[in-house]
């Protein structure tokens, strides 16, 4: 299976990912990056870089029309970086509970890609962590690439 | 002759992951070690501290998911 996707450029510590969403507003650059929280474990972030003064925002909504292609593309990203760092586990959430749903969204849309090949957790509401139920809301997610933890 | 590299991979699941959609830009080194996003890395800190990760944590290391 292969997701429509924007091309994705990398830095060489391999944590930052760069790629281009292209629609109604114009071309937007967004910046994709893991950082490590604990040993093995890191945050995944997406935001925009603004084209007049360069900061990077993870707050801004771009509105581009294009969030399928952009969620395949952090999709494909999740996935080389899985590639390249088989036993890392990765957290993420929203930077808006209207983004932590959209998030849950794809993970359920991508539910057979995340679930043959990652163990998916979530945290719930409450904040306790769980393997991922489809339907359920929860706060924050945790992928694991299967067959590479230490004991599997 | 240069070896050619690998141009994709396929996961269990049927994914594709194609190699050469991926490219090295020298322009983004500059953020070797710089946490672009500080406030969700706090909060992802925060998160992991609950008890209930580390069990989680410790039953995939036991294999108990499948």
């Amino acid at each position: 299976m292969r997701l429509e996707h924007y091309e994705v450029r990398f830095d060489e510590p391999f944590t930052t990912f760069k790629f281009f969403s292209e629609g109604p507003k114009g071309r937007i650059q967004k910046l994709v990056q893991f950082s490590p929280i604990s040993a093995g474990l890191y945050n995944l972030a997406l935001g925009d870089v603004n084209a007049q003064t360069g900061e990077v925002d993870d707050l801004v909504v771009s509105d581009n029309g294009d969030s399928e292609k952009v969620l395949a593309t952090v999709v494909e990203v999740v996935y080389r970086f899985c590639d390249r760092f088989p036993a890392a586990s990765i957290y993420a959430t929203g930077s808006t509970p209207a983004r932590t749903r959209l998030y849950r969204m794809g993970i359920n849309k991508y539910y057979h890609l995340a679930t043959g090949d990652f163990y998916v957790f979530g945290q719930r509401l409450d904040s306790e962590w769980e393997p991922f139920q489809k339907g359920k809301d929860y706060r924050a997610f945790i992928v694991t690439q299967k067959g590479f933890r230490f004991g599997i | 002759m240069k070896e050619k590299l690998k141009e994709k991979k396929t996961f269990p699941s049927g994914f594709v992951l194609d190699y050469d959609k991926f490219t090295h830009d020298p322009e983004l080194d500059k953020y070797d070690g710089v946490v672009l996003f500080p406030k969700k890395v706090a909060k992802a800190k925060e998160a992991v501290k609950h008890p209930s990760f580390k069990k989680l944590m410790d039953d995939l290391d036991k294999g108990k998911f499948k």
